[in-house]
């Protein structure tokens, strides 16, 4: 028994072990700049880790945990992920007076963990294990803010259909176990081929399609996510419209076609199905949205409804298209995020009209969001594009043109809500005059974002190559 | 798939035999109710006003820590069983359990957890 391959695993332990008591034994006044240090050192040391790594691939713990190109593309996106939220909670926290900030980087360092195990997980048990870890986690972050009450609200809503939503999910994993006599995701794929499709299994699978799409906000399951978006603290919002949803999908992969391979066919038409639903009822709901948090949970839902095309398709290629829209997405919305933190921190009501005149205000930061809309709506020369451009051929190649159109469709729909921020950016006269300070690890956050979007959307090739390389079948 | 039949006999005993139990014993016993036989058993003790009352908030905290402790004599009491047999892989790995354990210990304890205010 090898410890080597989980390393990173082990020094983000560490970390979070080592921060845990930094938070009660340092009682300085800078507590907040110095846990947001800890965090950033102890995720680099984790990205770090996995860099060097040597390479390895396979089975680990008697199948628990599957260490292949999927699992490595997100045990490296989603500390990254944690870089830029870390970078983006230390002035919120100071703005809102938030009573014990030490707390805040150590369970997101936690989340953060559960959702590297979910996606390097062989196992259903370890993909649950992994899922409540990064569920709890989010649940106490949507109400960090103990005194706001929306935060308070979101935290309760979100924590009511989590608990739901693993109970489901749980029942499907149950159902599983008691048909095949299994946990391990290789064994109930081999049974399954024998198998065939009993009706109990396809009963199975669709308590864990319910279970996981409550998990992506895909639409008959998506209620809890615009009340938690919009009551959390701007930075855990920006983290659950990227984090816990991709750590979902990696989940949703590992299970659908790593497990259910031999249910192709069944599974792919459910997805197709709420592929459709979840992006229109996402594009036409946010036009009506004037809170700008609750606009881009609607939006993000939308991003679900393009990411799950990837799984209607059934195919490699669908998959790899996934994972570089999720990369695109990844980037592109916690830059956006990025620039509603730092107008947040000052104006504190995050409405849409509070854009007014930011072009003015901050020509840097409404440029950089006007770069990042062009990229969720899929324009050339974004990294948005060419996931969108990837999911389109994998939907064609399996021959669903009508869900292709439906997401052409739809990204037309979408530039109705993102250029209301941008008129309001850039046409309207300012409701609050003079330039906008905005702190310099914001502005770092929003360059590295427009720096990915920019990069992937221009030279995307090598990244599409690996990514085919990882998760090239056999 | 496993078979089920096993399954359902156990049910169907399940389900038959303490009706069988309660109703034979409705059928042979006297019939005397009182209002006395209605109240809820308290060890003999009369019973005194609501069970609905509030609970302080703190016993949640001390039922938090409680259930940790819990759980680790849960692991660790097969762990004492089989020690010999793990050697001093598994004597570390215990080790390492614990030292996260008590970590969370510390932290409960500076944040005054355990003091009753």
């Amino acid at each position: 028994m090898s410890y080597l391959p989980i390393l990173p695993e082990i020094v983000l332990t560490a970390a979070i072990l080592f921060l845990t008591l930094v938070v009660v034994f340092y009682q300085g006044e800078n507590r907040n700049g110095v846990m947001m240090t800890g965090t950033i050192f102890g995720l680099s040391v984790t990205l770090l880790t996995l860099a060097f790594v040597p390479p390895f691939a396979g089975y680990l713990f008697s199948g628990m945990l599957t260490l292949d190109g999927m699992a490595f593309f997100f045990r490296w996106l989603f500390p990254a992920v944690g870089l830029f939220v870390a970078f983006m909670a230390r002035e919120f926290l100071e703005v809102k007076k938030a009573e014990n900030p030490g707390e805040f980087y150590v369970i997101l360092l936690l989340a953060i963990l559960g959702m590297m195990l979910m996606a390097s997980s062989g196992d259903l048990i370890t993909i649950y294990l992994g899922l409540e870890l990064t569920s709890i986690s989010s649940y106490i972050l949507a109400g960090y803010l103990r005194e706001d009450p929306k935060s308070g609200e979101a935290a309760i809503k979100y924590f009511l259909m989590g608990a739901l939503a693993s109970g489901v999910l749980l029942f499907g994993m149950s159902l599983f176990y008691g048909l095949t006599g299994a946990t391990n995701l290789v064994s109930i794929s081999g049974i399954l081929h024998q198998v065939g499709a009993p009706p109990l299994v396809l009963a199975a699978m669709v308590f864990l399609i319910i279970g996981l799409g409550f998990k992506v906000a895909a639409v008959p399951f998506h209620m809890w996510a615009p009340d938690a978006y919009e009551g959390a603290p701007t930075p855990v919002t920006a983290f659950f419209s990227v984090g816990p949803k991709a750590a979902a999908f990696a989940a949703i992969i590992r299970v659908f076609t790593d497990g259910l391979s031999s249910l192709v066919w069944e599974w792919s038409l459910a997805f197709a199905v709420l592929a459709l639903i979840t992006m229109t009822l996402g594009n036409l709901t946010a036009l009506w949205q004037k809170n700008v948090k609750r606009m881009l949970a609607y939006s993000s839902i939308a991003h679900a409804g393009y990411i799950m095309v990837g799984l209607a398709a059934g195919t490699w290629q669908g998959t790899v298209a996934m994972l570089l829209y999720l990369l695109a997405y990844v980037f592109t919305n916690l830059g956006i995020f990025a620039v509603v933190t730092a107008l947040g921190n000052r104006e504190g009501k995050d409405e849409l009209t509070d854009f007014t005149g930011l072009s003015q205000r901050s020509p840097y930061l409404a440029a950089a969001l006007v770069v990042f809309f062009l990229s969720l709506i899929g324009i050339p020369f974004t990294a948005g594009f060419f996931g969108k451009f990837l999911l389109f051929g994998a939907a064609v190649q399996s021959g669903l043109v009508w869900l292709a159109l439906v997401m052409a469709v739809n990204s037309a729909i979408s530039v109705g809500y993102y250029y209301t921020v941008v008129r309001n950016m850039y046409l309207v006269a300012p409701k609050n005059k003079g330039a906008l300070p905005v702190a310099g690890e914001l502005k770092l956050v929003v360059t590295v974002a427009l720096l990915v979007t920019l990069i992937l959307g221009l030279f995307f090739e090598p990244v599409l190559g690996r990514l085919v390389a990882f998760t090239l079948p056999g | 798939m496993v078979n089920f039949v096993d399954l359902t006999v156990f049910l169907a005993i399940g389900i038959l035999l303490p009706a069988a139990m309660m109703g034979a014993g409705a059928l042979l016993r006297p019939q005397r109710p009182g209002k006395v036989k209605l109240e809820p058993y308290e060890c003999g003790e009369i019973p005194v006003g609501d069970a609905r009352i509030r609970y302080h908030i703190r016993y949640y905290i001390f039922a938090l820590v409680f259930v940790v402790f819990d759980v680790e004599t849960v692991f660790l009491y097969p762990w004492a069983v089989i020690w010999k047999s793990l050697g001093l892989f598994g004597f570390v790995e215990m080790m390492i359990f614990l030292g996260i354990l008590v970590i969370g210990l510390i932290y409960a304890w500076k944040k005054r957890v355990l003091e009753w205010i």
